[in-house]
């Protein structure tokens, strides 16, 4: 057992650095879909944003550079967060489907505008200084960096996870995912709280994009990439629940990583298995936020 | 204080409300009865914002609600206690009452401490889940996160259901003590023990209008009306 540790801790460590931003890119996308059944399929290119900014301010070369590039995509997800929850307002009485092609028609055009001022050669950012090297991990070599991401992940987590189940605002999200129409009836303006929680999960998509540059860098599709495994993540774990989120991202993150290493030729098989395993066993996912009511 | 004329209703396919013309006076405990399906629920959701009227008015002292949304509506000081309950399943006691007591500050009587005077039970379980209260507790927090917003009238869509008949009957102490506070009701009821002890008059409706008024105990000496337009004898 101890062997089989020692051979497969990179994996795992991987498998814990693809959880935690996958947490933090996931969240958002459930908190909303779960509150105001808006399907964000813009999220994925939100994140791809962040990777390019991470381009832009040359991440890699300089402190200053990587913080600028958070700071920059954490303002644009802000933005892009806000301007999307206006947008998707006229449609709010109109099927889900309608909002999600509203969503998939901004992605394509965010993918292609990025594309245009990028080109589409794979961009790689390495880790800013001091974190580009790696570290002797129980024997193995790791990237001080993933590390970090780890660390980072895990700490956005705990923010998240304190204000969503400890503050008053966290209350008001998670009434609004049970049942937002009596929420509305208590004298509170569902739109204000859709706004709110869309622009901050965008901004944390952005920011997981600047984050994970390092790992995956920065190239066209990689925005659908990883707006699957979110929303596989999201499935997983259930509409609205920060803790489904994280569940479900170290889950996927160990698939992906473990289940990549261990059984490279059932690779593209696994994931979707995961899915249509947790899928038969809790159809509506592992830790439902959202509560059905007649 | 409301003054309801001619408001339709309902639906995609179906106009549920053919009409309804109703008025309250301020503090008045209306009973609404009726048969299954006749309308009294789609009339309390529009009333409060959740199902769009096609036409009429509803005017709260003298400010037109009809067609407004459910929040503008709250802050006109209409609130409500649904059909089903609808607590928030996930949200403890204590957040329920904190979310709608933040609404409702300063604008009445009504505050955490007077609620619980007037509902003990939420004061025992203010660490509980909501999803994990009986039936009649829940029916309780559903009642208190209304009056915590201090509103002007309240809107309770058969409190009484699916509840033990002791229970039901703290319901209506409940109603009865929102009575004397001065709260505007309309209750509708399935349970006719319930509705004639807490209602200062009885309206009925019947095929999407309010076909019968009349002050309760006129209404309970006269069973032909119940018979003819509740079945009931």
């Amino acid at each position: 057992m101890a062997g089989w540790f020692d051979a497969n801790l990179v994996s795992i460590l991987n498998g814990f650095a693809i959880g935690s931003l996958l947490f933090i890119l996931a969240v958002g996308l459930s908190i909303v879909f779960g509150m105001m059944d808006v399907l964000n399929l813009a999220h994925g290119a939100f994140f791809l944003v962040g990777s390019y900014l991470a381009v832009s301010f040359v991440a890699g070369v300089s402190w200053g550079g990587f913080l600028a590039a958070l700071a920059v995509a954490a303002l644009f997800g802000l933005l892009a967060g806000g301007v999307l929850s206006g947008m998707t307002e006229p449609l709010a009485r109109r099927p889900i489907l309608d909002q999600a092609l509203l969503t998939l028609g901004i992605s394509l055009i965010v993918a292609e505008v990025l594309s245009i001022i990028y080109g589409n050669n794979v961009r790689s950012v390495p880790g800013p200084p001091g974190l580009d090297g790696s570290v002797q991990v129980a024997g193995s070599t790791y990237p001080t960096y993933r590390l970090m991401l780890i660390a980072v992940g895990l700490l956005l987590a705990l923010v998240v996870w304190l204000v969503v189940e400890r503050t008053s605002i966290g209350a008001l999200v998670r009434a609004s995912v049970a049942d937002r129409e009596m929420v509305s009836a208590m004298g509170i303006d569902n739109r204000k709280v859709k706004f709110a929680v869309l622009g901050i999960g965008s901004m944390l998509a952005a920011v997981a994009g600047v984050l994970g540059a390092p790992v995956y860098g920065a190239r066209p599709g990689l925005d659908k990439t990883i707006l699957i495994l979110a929303l596989v993540v999201v499935v997983i774990g259930g509409l609205g629940s920060v803790r489904g989120a994280l569940i479900g991202a170290l889950v996927i993150g160990q698939v992906e990583s473990l289940g990549r290493a261990l059984l490279p030729e059932l690779a593209s098989f696994i994931l979707f298995g995961t899915l249509a395993l947790v899928l038969i066993i809790r159809p509506r996912g592992l830790f439902a936020g959202k509560v059905a009511h007649s | 204080m409301l003054e309801v004329r001619g408001l339709e209703s309902g639906y995609k396919r179906s106009t549920v409300l053919q009409g309804v013309d109703l008025d309250l006076a301020a503090g008045q405990v209306l009973g609404l009865l009726g048969r299954n399906g006749v309308g009294k629920t789609t009339l309390i959701n529009t009333l409060m914002g959740l199902v769009t009227p096609s036409a009429g008015s509803v005017r709260l002292e003298g400010a037109d609600l009809a067609g407004r949304r459910p929040d503008v509506i709250a802050r006109a000081g209409v609130a409500l206690v649904p059909q089903g309950r609808r607590v928030w399943a996930p949200l403890t006691v204590a957040e329920h009452l904190a979310l709608a007591a933040r609404r409702g500050r300063g604008r009445g009587p009504w505050d955490t401490a007077r609620v619980i005077e007037l509902l003990p039970r939420l004061g025992e379980r203010d660490r509980h889940q909501a999803g994990q209260l009986s039936g009649g507790e829940q029916q309780m927090l559903a009642i208190a996160r209304a009056l915590l917003t201090n509103p002007r009238l309240v809107l309770m869509d058969e409190p009484s259901d699916g509840l033990a008949p002791a229970v039901v009957d703290s319901i209506g102490e409940v109603i009865a003590g929102m009575k004397q506070e001065g709260v505007t009701l309309v209750v509708v009821e399935q349970d006719l023990h319930l509705a004639f002890a807490v209602a200062d008059e009885i309206a009925v409706m019947d095929k999407g209008r309010v076909v019968h008024r009349s002050p309760t105990l006129e209404f309970r000496r006269d069973s032909s009306i119940a018979h003819a337009l509740l079945g009931v004898a």
